[in-house]
Parts: structure tokens; sequence; C-alpha cells
């Protein structure tokens, strides 16, 4: 008996630390919705959902599965498509997670950056990320994956936009959008926008878009139109509330009408001279946190991260703004990429 | 079930120390646990043995291990909080000698900062019985205290262990006449460089723990004086530091992170005994300071507390049936933070009384009430009432309680910038428990036989929880009620055959705790377990000694605990199991201890928080010098 209970016992134990099985491999093929789901800070939990749009239907955790069970990182935050492969900015991982498109698998990754925020293309195999603590954004080489360069910034760099042949950076920490040339990598304007600009976009006619924030209730939330020529502002709509912010800037298929967060989603012609109070979609009791445009229909996402807590959840609505569908995405999701 | 349960224990118990042949020889004191209940208070007290342990090396060790308290660790050295009867963090006061030591600004208790060295007694107290000595205990109290009387004139403690552990501990005590002085002294060191199988990396290669370094070091000094039986005074104080390397999860690279906390205690008490009647008067004054340092980020934080705290407590029997206690605390809370916009300052006074009366030989009644407070704000009445009924031929006990409790917001959920919010409501619990437990001498008064079972019920209303408003930052908000249930099982068998000291400890909690309101129109975690909090763990304790010879294990289960809200993600359960071997030799009034020991001996990979690498089997050797007085 007493052998008995001994064996039992350490069984329990020994039962307690069995490992996990691995990960079946999913295939990725006709999805074309891309959600980078940011995990909690600090966790190590961020992932990547896909979603059909087409069939509705929904891989999860697709990085993670697609490679032997690595996790993707600590808080994935924005994500590009360059000469078919996928970049993957993990902020607090310190790295550029690169992926064949074709099956989710990393083929290799970036590394020595500080806190990477995003990544634009602005040559044929070179890069810019831009960082939060770094003072300098990185040129990057698309074929080798190194560090080429550094260039000073001063400050913390947030999204990036090509226009004209120059890359228009947010410049959060100095209220200003800075200019470059991406030949010579050098600083070539810099002009003033409103408090904390975020999100930059480019439309139609190659205009610019800037969205700021406005802080923590220390100025009002703007948009300004610039253009990237003679650099003057040729448009500046300001929310009139302190207590309201402006994120994640995005653009229809025709790049004629412009979207953004503030609370609700807000849309106006790249022509209006007057930016309607009126939101586009209201958010009601929901958390509006990203969006993203389909590049094909003009469907509008949108991510919402509930408590932060659970699983997240992305509402899809039509271009006339009603709602089509939700379905389920990771741990705080925050940025959406259209594989097309 | 229970019966073939505490059989099965035993007979483990049995194997591993008749397999052993260190068992041969000779015999030092019974370590021994009591867990018994102290009059109505639903109290656990852990015997100073489990804290002189090898093994139980902070208040954080001592209290995991040997409690039915599940404690949050994040990692080796780093911080670790507790979870009382599924509640949060903050839902737990700390009390150092009746002083609540819980942060004004964040509500929190690093237990990694108290080492097991520095104090004599720790207990708990589950439930609404933590009202006796503060408010804010809604999941219960750990106290841990100091005593005047001690044996021992000098100790000087060495051990050295895996991953360049070294850590010493000297103590003195003097004693003439009436006075007497306690000094300890505590330094420790370690680079927890610990080897881990990185399974965030292709390949899972090994890789060595960065960046994870801990130095600490501590001074305490009391000096108490019995003036003859009227009155006795006491003056303690305390000064602790220690400089942690924050090691990054193993998904991030170069995040180098360092935090330093200081802190300063002082307490001085004075008791008056007029007859049937104790007065007791305290003043503490406590001063906390914090730096966290993030080179990568080039950003630095710097916190600094102080409070000011005393209480007035004057209690008296009425011919041992009745019992009155009277006690007033005053607490003056100040603290700094570049998160703030000034200065902050929170007082808070509150009155308890309660009257315990023995109705009968079988029955006891305890009827409590507290006061609170806040200046310039609000106050609140928290009444409880708890029962005692004993049947005397069984040899059990059946208790009941019923209580109410608060716990005011922190200064970080009403100040903080941005996102703190000043109309924070606090967070009001109710809870009601129900038990029976049992005490006898059995197997021919050869075993000495304790167990409880209890079952509880509390909800807590106004939760306090920081979610993101539409201003694009996070702000606290009382969003929510919670509700707890469980059940707590404890046994404790002691062999009182004095030659082969043999004794079991066990504990095995249940721990339900969820929310019950939706926060959203697609919140998935009403009626899911909260984060982090498993549902079931246990933890057992076997210890023996032959003559000079001493072996103790421990086994430690923490059940699956769910990772996000929504149950759908979690982590997997695992198990650790210390053990530790020694002899202590004896020459007169001098003890050398040689102590070995293993920790995780079955070299378990786990995470206790995700993404956060644990060590796997390592190792600890002790040298203890005791000089006891004659």
């Amino acid at each position: 008996m007493r052998n008995k209970t001994w064996y039992i016992l350490w069984l329990i134990v020994v039962s307690s630390c069995v490992g996990t099985e691995p990960p079946i491999e999913q295939i990725v093929n006709h999805y074309d919705v891309i959600v980078l789901n940011e995990g909690n800070f600090r966790s190590g939990n961020a992932s990547v959902n896909l979603y059909n749009s087409s069939s509705g239907e929904v891989l999860e955790n697709v990085f993670q599965n697609n490679n032997q069970g690595r996790p993707l990182g600590d808080v994935a935050q924005s994500m590009i498509q360059h000469d078919g492969k996928g970049y993957i900015v993990v902020n607090n991982s310190n790295k550029i997670e690169v992926i064949d498109l074709n099956n989710f698998k990393s083929v290799g990754s970036i590394t020595g950056l500080n806190s990477p925020r995003y990544i634009l293309p602005v040559g044929r195999n070179k890069a810019y990320v831009s960082d939060l603590y770094q003072d300098e954004i990185y040129v990057i080489d698309l074929v080798s994956l190194a560090i080429l360069k550094k260039i000073p910034s001063a400050g913390w760099i947030e999204e990036m936009t090509m226009s004209s042949g120059k890359a228009f950076v947010c410049h959060v920490d100095s209220n200003q959008v800075w200019v470059f040339d991406v030949q010579k990598d050098t600083v070539i304007q810099k002009i003033n926008t409103g408090i904390e600009p975020n999100s930059i976009v480019t439309d139609l006619n190659g205009n610019v878009w800037v969205a700021c924030s406005g802080g923590f209730g220390v100025g009002k939330p703007t948009l300004i139109q610039i253009n990237p020529i003679n650099y003057q502002k040729m448009k500046v709509f300001e929310i009139d509330d302190l207590n309201k912010s402006m994120s994640s800037l995005a653009l229809n298929p025709f790049m004629n009408e412009v979207f953004f967060l503030s609370t609700d989603v807000f849309k106006l012609s790249i022509d209006d001279t007057v930016l309607t109070s009126t939101p586009f979609i209201r958010a009601n009791n929901r958390i509006f946190r990203s969006l993203g445009i389909h590049p094909s229909s003009g469907d509008i996402y949108i991510l919402d991260a509930i408590d932060y807590q659970q699983l997240g959840v992305a509402y899809r609505y039509d271009y006339l703004g009603v709602e089509m569908a939700n379905f389920s995405v990771g741990l705080i999701p925050g940025y959406i990429h259209f594989n097309l | 079930m229970k019966k073939w349960y505490i059989i099965g224990l035993i007979g483990f118990w049995g194997n591993v120390f008749s397999q052993n042949q260190l068992m041969d020889t000779v015999t030092i004191p019974v370590v021994s646990i009591e867990a018994k209940r102290i009059e109505l208070e639903n109290e656990l007290k852990i015997d100073s043995s489990f804290k002189n342990d090898a093994l139980n090396q902070t208040l954080a060790d001592l209290i995991s291990k040997t409690t039915p308290v599940f404690v949050k660790s994040y990692g080796i050295g780093s911080q670790a909080t507790v979870s009382l009867r599924g509640s949060a963090a903050a839902h737990t006061a700390v009390i150092w000698n009746g002083i609540s030591l819980n942060s004004s600004m964040n509500g929190l208790v690093d237990l990694a900062l108290f080492p097991s060295f520095f104090f004599e007694e720790a207990s708990l107290n589950l439930g609404s019985s933590s009202l006796a000595t503060s408010s804010g205990g809604i999941g219960g109290a750990i106290h841990f205290d100091n005593r005047a009387k001690s044996n021992e004139i000098l100790v000087l403690d060495q051990q050295i262990g895996s991953f360049g552990l070294k850590q010493s501990k000297i103590g003195f005590n003097i004693k003439h006449k009436n006075f007497s002085s306690k000094t300890k002294l505590f330094y420790k060191t370690a680079d927890n460089n610990f080897t881990y199988r990185d399974i965030a990396k292709e390949g899972f290669p090994n890789k060595k723990l960065e960046n994870a370094s801990i130095h600490q070091k501590g001074f305490k000094q009391d000096f108490y004086w019995r003036n003859n039986d009227k009155s006795k005074y006491s003056l303690q104080f305390w000064y602790f530091n220690s400089d942690r390397e924050l090691p990054s999860i193993y998904t991030v690279n170069n995040v180098v992170e360092n935090q330093v906390d200081q802190s300063f205690k002082g307490l001085l008490v004075a008791t008056y005994y007029y007859g049937k009647s104790i007065l007791n008067i305290k003043t503490a004054l406590i001063k906390d300071e914090l730096n966290y340092q993030n080179e990568a980020a080039n950003f630095a934080t710097y916190s600094n507390s102080f409070s000011s705290k005393s209480i007035i407590e004057l209690s008296r029997d009425f011919k041992r049936k009745i019992n009155v206690k009277l006690s007033s605390n005053i607490d003056f809370n100040q603290a700094e933070h570049s998160a703030y916009q000034s200065k902050l300052y929170q007082n808070r006074i509150s009155v308890y009384a309660h009257i315990a009366k023995k109705i009968n030989k079988k029955l006891t009644v305890q009827l409590a009430s507290r006061q609170e407070w806040v200046l310039e704000k609000t106050n609140y009445f928290l009444p409880s009432i708890a029962l005692d009924y004993k049947i005397i031929n069984a040899n059990l006990n059946l208790f009941a309680s019923y209580g109410q409790n608060l716990k005011y917001p922190s200064l970080n959920d009403l100040y903080w910038t941005p996102g703190g919010n000043p109309e924070l409501k606090p967070e009001q619990s109710e809870s009601k428990e129900f038990g029976v437990r049992f005490d006898k001498k059995v197997l021919d008064q050869s075993i000495h036989a304790k167990s409880s079972i209890s079952v509880y019920h509390a909800t807590i209303d106004d939760y306090i929880l920081w979610r993101p408003s539409a201003f694009g930052y996070w702000m606290a908000f009382n969003l929510n009620t919670v509700e707890s249930q469980g059940l707590e099982y404890q046994l404790t068998l002691k062999s009182l055959k004095t030659k082969w000291a043999k004794s079991l400890f066990f504990n095995y909690t249940y721990s339900k705790s969820a929310t019950t309101e939706k926060v959203h129109e697609f919140d998935k975690s009403v009626g899911k377990q909260l984060i982090y909090i498993p549902e079931h763990s246990f933890n057992l304790n076997l210890k023996s000694n032959y003559q000079n010879y001493y072996l103790s294990c421990n086994w430690q289960f923490i059940g699956a605990r769910y990772i996000s809200s929504d149950n759908k993600i979690f982590l997997p359960s695992y198990g650790l199991i210390d053990l530790n071997i020694g002899k202590t030799l004896l020459f007169k009034s001098n003890a050398i201890d040689v102590g070995f020991s293993v920790l995780n001996v079955m070299d378990i990979e786990y995470q206790a928080i995700q993404w956060r690498p644990m060590p796997g089997r390592n190792y600890l050797v002790q040298l203890k010098y005791k000089l006891n007085a004659k």
C-alpha cells in the first residue's frame, strides 16, 4: 500500500510537467486580412490572426503555429509587405520578423533595434525604421537585413509615408513632420504640426495627411494636409475637444477619402474644406483602437481589445458604414494589414 | 475517501524517511507548524521552524510553501505578490507588528523584499477576520511579527547556492535584567544567471539568463524594555536596500532594467497593564523609495512615500467570559511620483470595537465593527460577526463568520496622470465563511492530528479596473462586481515520539473568482476565473528529525492559471519539489548546523508568469552557528 501510494504521488508530480505537443502547421492561402495582436506589454504574447474576407474563416496564432511553436514576441506593432515578404515590427522584442507570406514562416529577422515602431520602404532594397527611444532612424538593407546606418532624429518617430520621392515622418516629440531625402538620408524640411503627430498617409494627389493626437489633454486633435513640394499646410482641421484623440489614418481604395479614429470613425473627402462633427461610424460602447480599409472592397475593419485581457474582436463595415460582420482576433489587436 | 487520502499521505511520508539512511541517529527540537485558530480569529500561524528552514528565505517563499496562499512571483528574487481567497494582490493587507505596510501609492507589498530572518513569527488572517487590525484586507491579511524572547545570543548563518547566491545573516542578542536588544544584519547577492531553454528562439537553444542579479542588504535593531509587570516598551528600526536587475522575458532581447528599493521603518510600542486591561500604543514611521531605470529607453522614475501610522488599543477581559477591545488607527500618508501633479497626502482614521462573549462551554460569539474615515471624503461602517461552537466529545469546532470590508483606492488609482480617477469609490466586500476543525491525539496518542476545512463566499462591489478610456489612455474605473468562493483544507499530523520526530503539513485550496457583469458588448469574461489565480493549489511539507539529523521536503503544486480573462489562454500547472537535509552538532551551548538543499528536484521547466524563465534544479549549502543562552 505504501509503495503504491508513493508511486501514485510521484506520477502526479511528473505528469504535472508534461511538455506541450508541437503545433499543427496552418495553410494560409486565401486569407487576405492579417491582424497583428500586440499582446500584453512584457508578456511576450503577440500573435497573428488571419481572416478570409470571402468566406469569413479565421486562423489563429498563425506565426507560432507555423514556426514550430516559437512565439512572435512582445508587442507586434506594425507590418508592411515588400517583394512577397512580410515585415512584422515587434516593438518590445526589438526586432522585425521577416516572413514568407505564402506560409508565414520566418525567413529572417532584423535585429539590433531598440524599440522599433514602423518600417517604410524608401527604395528597391532599402527601408527606414522608426523608433520610440533610439533618437535615430534605422536605414535597413532589405536583402541582407542589416542596419546600414542610423540617421539622427532627436526624438520619438512614429508612422512614415513616401511622397514625391521623399519620406515624411511623424516626429512626435517635436510636434513636427520631418522630411527626408531618401538618397542622401538627410533631413530637408521640418514642418510644424499639432501636438503629437502619430499617423500619416499619402493621398491620390500625393498630398500628405497627418493626424495629431493632441497629447493627453494638451492640445486639440488636429488633422493636417501638407503639400509635399512646397511643404505648406493646405488644410488644418481641429476637433474642439481637449479630451479627444486622433489616430489611425487610412485611405479608401481610390485614395480620395481619409478615415481616422477619434473615439468614433470619421471620414472626409480629400477635397473637403470642413470636417464634419458627425461620426461616420459610431463606437457607442465599443472601443475602437485601430482601423484599416480593404484596398479592393473598401470595407472598413476596426479592432477592439475589449478589456485588454481577453481575445479581442474585429468589426467589418462596408464602405457605407453598415456593419457586415465581426470576428474574434487575438489579445490586444492593434494593426491590420491586407495581403493582396 | 478522505480517510484514504490521509492514509495515502502518511504512506508517502513514511516512505520518504524509511528509504533514507540518514535517519539512523539523533534528534533536534521538533519542527512544527501551528495551524491553530486562536479563539475566533481565522488565524493560520506559521511556526518559526518553517521560517528558519533554508528553503524559506523570504516572506514570499514562506507563505507560498506553507500556507494556502498563492504567491505570484516574477522569478527568482523578483517581485512577489499574493492572492488570498481569489482576490487581487492589493486586497491582501501585510501587517508588521500590527502596522499595515501596504503602499499608499499602489496598495501592494513586494514580499520578496522581506527576509524571513527579520521577523520571528508569521501568520495569516483569512477573510473578514483581518478587520481586527485594518481595513483593506478583503482577501485577508499576512502578519509578521517580532518578539523580545530569544534563546540565542549569536547567530551566524552563511549560505552559498547555485547561480552565484551568497547570503550572510548575523544576529546577536543582548539581555540585561529587564532590557534586551536584538541586532540583525543581512546581506544577499546572486547573479541568477541560470540556464534555460529559450522556447522563443528557433531550435530552442539553451541560454543563460542575463540582467538578473540581485544585491540586498539590511539592518534591523530592536530594543525591548519591561518595567516590572506594569508596562513594557519596544523600539525597532529597520533599513533595507534592494538593488535588482529585472531580467527580460523570453521574447525580449536587450531591455536593461534595474530597480532599487530602499525602505526605512521605525516602530515604537508601549504596552501598559492595568489589572485585566491592556493598553497598547504603537507609532510607526515608514519611508519607502523606489528607483526604476530602463537604460534602452533612457527612462527612469523615482517614487517616494512616507507614512506615519499610530494605533491605540485597549482590551479588557471580564470574568474570562467577555473580552472587549477598542482601538483606533490614525494614518498620515504622503507620496511623490513624477506621474502625480503634486505631492499627495491622504489621511485616514478608523475606530474598531469588538466584544467576544463565551455564552457557554460550547458557544462563543464575537461582534465587531470598524468605522473608517478618509479625511475630507467620507466614512464607512464595517460590521462583522463570528461564531464558534465546540462539539466537545467529537473534538470538533464549528465556526462561521460574516463581515464587511472595504479597500480604499490607492493614490495611483486616484491621481495618476494620466488616468487616475479622483471620483473612484472604495471597493466594498461582503464575506461569509463556514468551517469545521478537528484537533485530537490519535493512534494511541502517538499522533497529534489537526485538520480543518472551510468554505467561503465573498463579493467585491465597485471593483477597480484600469481600462482604455475614450481619451486614448487608460483610466481607473469602478467597473464590476467580483464574486469569489472556495474551499480551504488543512491537515497537520505530528508524531509525538521524541526520538524520531515526524510531521506532515498539507494545505489545499480551491478558489473560484470571477466577474459578474459584462463591461463590453463582446465581453466573454463574465463568470470566468480571474487571470493568474489558480483554481487548485496545494502544498505538502514533510519533516523529520532523527537524533541530530533532519530532513524536510516541500511539494508545491500550482494548478493551471488562465492568462486571458475569457479563459481561452492558460499556463499549464506545475509541481515543484524541494528537499533539505542536514545535521546539527551540539557542543554545550553551541550549535553548528550543516544543511544541503535541492530546489526544484525534478528539474521542472515551468512558467509562473507567461514567458518568464524560471530556474531548474538548483542547490544550496548552509552553514549556521548558534550560541544559545545557558
